[in-house]
């Protein structure tokens, strides 16, 4: 039975990860003339196609730098100093991570935005021709990244913050350490690993990002927009080995950063003190990070808030107009009264259904695999299971395409069966967290005691992991909800999801609509993200 | 135990929305479906029927509640835009659609060649001018659409317009276009037609000069043609291009205050078209849907709701008075040239053209 699940498992990873893959390979190398490098060669010698894989690599590093430079700051911030209401500042500060990113762009559009209100505001209060800045193009793009992006750091270097030795510190500081010293020696070694794992998520998504690039980038012209491009050109072989290229890089930085971070990370010695925060005495100093985490806190609020107040905006008003000023609940009264308005939202939350109840169907076993055994298989599936956090979404989405082009493409099924590909490593490590906490004695002491395999699974195994299960469950949910890139390159007819009907909606002008679709998202994101902490406690 | 709590909150969640979904699923299944009573031979519609289109998603849902009033089949559409011809070929092994609806004649010639279409004989047949059909049958054009450039007459005046497109290129319109880009059904047809007069003339070189002299006065590109409209209404920017239903559209329903421009050398005008697609897992519903969207009724209905001009002369005669009044030159376009040539042509702009100078304008 145990050879039957393994061998079920390997195909269903082959079949569904794996040979897609591997088929896009084979496409890339399709040519008029045959099989031939010929698309490498258009690639990487038309200067167009040299500029948007140039930008891709620049978007990724900057987007790293950026986010590593906020998300630091702000780990110190609140966890290092004694920061007035760190708590609920710590609790804000997550927020944007569960936030689709699709729908932080069409709020800074309408915040920031040429005529965007705030915009528009700064332009009436000072009294100016112009507006202040230009929002979009790389600059653009690198903003909206770095509200979605610096949590991965923010969270890493907070959990290294937390396992600093304050004896150590003190020692160093008793024996007349400057404070550069002592950052560059005792603290920069001990966030060095969490700066480097959470460089690999921010760099995948930097060049990975396909929404904001593609709604405010303009000019700026990225790998994963011109897939799109080559796909509408239907020059599909082209925009096979633009994703070969993509995923290049992707896996290149991938494989680099681990290096590194396995040289760089250490067992800390025996624990010593916890670290209090540093007490901060000057009370200029004090008012200024009350006014820096005011600042923070209302950048956050504000695209939130900012969708919430546009969902009531009444529909066919505000084309001319700076600021709305019809309000009605009508926008809702269509969605849950239109069958058609409704349909997104239904087709969303069925396939997020899906994806993530395919994503615990295989996980458990997998996460099981990986963490309890050590057979021959185990590279292979760990291997196959973790290609798709090394490839960006796009290249996922061009993947099923060219893998179930005469089969799937165009179905209701294939798109949630890429959501479930693309979040598969996510519901993994969720998983396999549990049962890394899982003691073997337990199954151990169970199956002594006379109990089946089956019965120990059921009774001790599974409950003690379902929190994780739970959890991941949830995170394949909530992010299938509101999922853009994948969607826009292979929803149809029949599944037509919420992200789209949003940038359908934005383009035929219809805000209201767009952010009240939007709205449903965010409230649905946040009670999953609520559940997925709580059980996420119950995991510790 | 608390988790228990928690966990049977959360299925009941999930059953809760799962009763939504199936419940709204088949609209159309409680009530078998009768074929229309005056063509008692006509063979039985299938119950649904699946339509890949660049039309908006008001138009679209009008036509597509007439057609289930009417035959009792549902129906289930998408807008692609730019990207339908796309989908409509990378499908043809295993087609999920059954009707193209919308789109320039050149994507129909296109498609046509690769087999990707079935040929059906409408009743108003005789009543289409060549001009707007497949002699064959492949495709017939219900709607046609002017691409015209405009202006708001409250940033320009009229004596600093461009008499052509050639005028585009000059440096005093700088900062002062923007367009759609290339992921517009209508912008890959404009520009693909005006690097086509190029090319009739033995200039294509030219042409791309001009496109990129074009490109440096662009002050956007954008995604989405009400944007863009909004762009132009708050005065962002003076001069675009668009569909003509758009123009008057906002013109008459949004107050903008914009006029088209009339240039010497004309503005092509696209034939939208519509198709029933090979092997169509509906092909009887896909055949009663080109008969119903292209009929004079319907094609009327979109000229008084959404400025649509027609084909079908009998739909001219209760259509929006500005449809008979409007002056513009028709642009010369050979539109089966046009379909050999828009991909590379698209692909080439997009990658050389457009990029060329965007990073220094940030």
């Amino acid at each position: 039975m145990k050879h039957g699940l393994k061998i079920s498992l390997i195909l269903i990873l082959g079949i569904f990860i794996l040979l897609p893959a591997l088929r896009t390979l084979v496409v890339s190398f399709d040519t008029d003339h045959g099989v031939s490098f010929a698309n490498y060669e258009y690639l990487l010698t038309t200067p167009g196609s040299l500029i948007a894989i140039k930008n891709s690599i620049l978007l990724g590093l900057l987007t790293v730098l950026i986010c590593g430079g906020i998300g630091t700051f702000l780990a110190f911030f609140v966890h290092f100093f004694d920061v007035p209401f760190n708590r609920f500042l710590d609790k804000v500060l997550m927020l944007p991570l569960v936030v689709p990113g699709l729908i932080i762009v069409f709020s800074f559009m309408q915040l920031y935005g040429e005529s965007g209100l705030v915009t528009k505001t700064l332009e009436s209060i000072f009294r100016l021709d112009a507006p202040l800045y230009r929002f979009g193009g790389l600059s653009g793009i690198l903003l909206v990244h770095a509200y979605t992006q610096y949590i991965y750091f923010y969270m890493n270097v907070t959990v290294a913050i937390k396992q600093l030795d304050r004896s150590v510190m003190e020692a160093s500081m008793n024996l007349g350490a400057s404070p550069w010293k002592i950052f560059s020696t005792i603290i920069y070694p001990f966030i060095k690993p969490a700066l480097i794992s959470s460089s690999i998520l921010t760099f995948m998504t930097g060049i990975g990002s396909f929404s904001a690039p593609n709604i405010i980038g303009g000019g700026f012209k990225v790998l994963t927009t011109q897939i799109l491009l080559s796909k509408a050109n239907m020059y599909l072989e082209l925009a096979a080995a633009q994703v070969v290229v993509l995923s290049f890089f992707a896996m290149s930085y991938l494989s680099l950063a681990r290096k590194y971070e396995r040289k760089a990370s250490f067992a800390s010695a025996v624990r010593g003190s916890v670290l209090q925060p540093v007490k901060v005495k000057s009370r200029l100093l004090k008012v200024l990070m009350m006014m820096i985490a005011t600042i923070f806190v209302v950048m956050i609020f504000l695209p939130i808030v900012t969708i919430g107040v546009l969902s009531f905006v009444k529909p066919g008003t505000w084309m001319l107009e700076i600021y709305p000023r019809e309000f009605n609940l009508e926008n809702y009264v269509n969605i849950f009264t239109k069958s058609r308005s409704l349909a997104p939202f239904v087709n969303s939350v069925k396939m997020a259904m899906v994806a993530s109840l395919l994503g615990v169907m295989v996980s458990v076993p997998v996460a099981y695999i990986l963490t309890k055994t050590s057979s021959r298989t185990r590279p292979l599936i760990e291997f196959m299971v973790m290609l798709p956090f090394a490839m960006p979404a796009s290249a996922i989405a061009i993947n099923m395409i060219n893998g179930f082009s005469q089969t799937l493409l165009g179905t209701w099924v294939l798109l949630p069966l890429a959501y479930f590909v693309s979040l598969l490593p996510l519901a993994v490590r969720s998983v396999s967290l549990s049962y890394q906490r899982l003691k073997n004695e337990y199954a151990e002491a169970s199956k002594n005691l006379g109990a089946g395999n089956l019965m120990t699974f059921r009774k001790i195994t599974l409950p003690l992991i379902a929190p994780g299960i739970w959890a991941g469950l949830l995170f394949v949910f909530i992010r299938s909800l509101g999922e853009y890139t994948i969607s826009a390159f292979l929803y149809t007819a029949s599944n037509r999801p919420l992200s789209i009907a949003m940038v359908n909606s934005i383009f035929e002008f219809d805000i209201g609509l767009a952010m009240a679709y939007g709205t449903l998202v965010l409230v649905m994101t946040f009670v999953g993200a609520a559940f997925i902490k709580k059980f996420q406690s119950l995991t510790e | 135990m608390r988790l228990r709590k928690w966990i049977s909150i959360l299925l009941v969640l999930m059953l809760g929305l799962s009763f939504v979904a199936c419940a709204k699923e088949e609209p159309q299944a409680e009530e078998p479906v009768v074929a229309p009573a005056e063509e008692p031979e006509e063979p039985q519609l299938e119950d649904k029927v699946v339509i890949y289109s660049t039309h908006s998603e008001d138009l679209l849902e009008l036509v597509a509640t007439e057609f289930t009033q009417e035959t009792g089949v549902a129906v289930e559409y998408i807008n692609l835009k730019g990207e339908l011809a796309e989908r409509v070929a990378a499908e043809k092994n295993n087609p999920q659609a059954d009707v193209m609806f919308g789109g320039a004649s050149n994507l129909f010639m296109d498609l046509k060649a690769q087999d990707a279409f079935v040929p059906y004989q409408a009743s108003w047949d005789a009543s289409i001018d060549p001009l707007f059909k497949d002699a064959e049958y492949y495709w017939y054009g219900t709607i046609q659409t002017p691409v015209i450039l405009f202006y708001n007459t409250e940033l320009v005046d009229a004596e600093d317009l461009p008499k052509d497109w050639a005028d585009l290129a000059d440096s005093k319109y700088a900062g002062q276009l923007v367009f759609r880009n290339a992921l517009s059904s209508s912008a890959r047809v404009m520009y693909t037609a005006l690097l086509q007069q190029f090319e009739n003339n033995a200039t294509l070189d030219e042409g791309w000069t001009f496109m990129e002299a074009m490109d440096q006065n662009t002050k956007q590109y954008f995604d989405s043609g009400s944007l863009m409209m909004q762009a132009i209404g708050r005065k962002e920017a003076s001069i675009s291009f668009s569909v003509l239903n758009d123009i008057m559209d906002n013109k008459i329903n949004n107050n903008l205050p914009i006029e088209i421009i009339d240039l010497e050398s004309g503005s092509p005008v696209i034939t939208d078209g519509i198709a029933v697609i090979n092997n169509a897992p509906h092909s009887e519903a896909a055949k009663a849907f080109v008969e119903f969207a292209g009929s004079a009724k319907v094609q009327s209905l979109l000229a008084n709701e959404f400025n649509r001009m027609p084909t079908h002369p009998d739909a001219l005669v209760g259509a929006p008075s500005w449809m008979s009044e409007i002056e513009f030159k028709v642009m010369d376009v050979d539109w089966s040239d046009l379909a050999a040539k828009q991909s590379e042509w698209m692909q080439k702009w997009d990658t050389e053209v457009k990029s060329a100078d965007k990073d220094i304008k940030q």
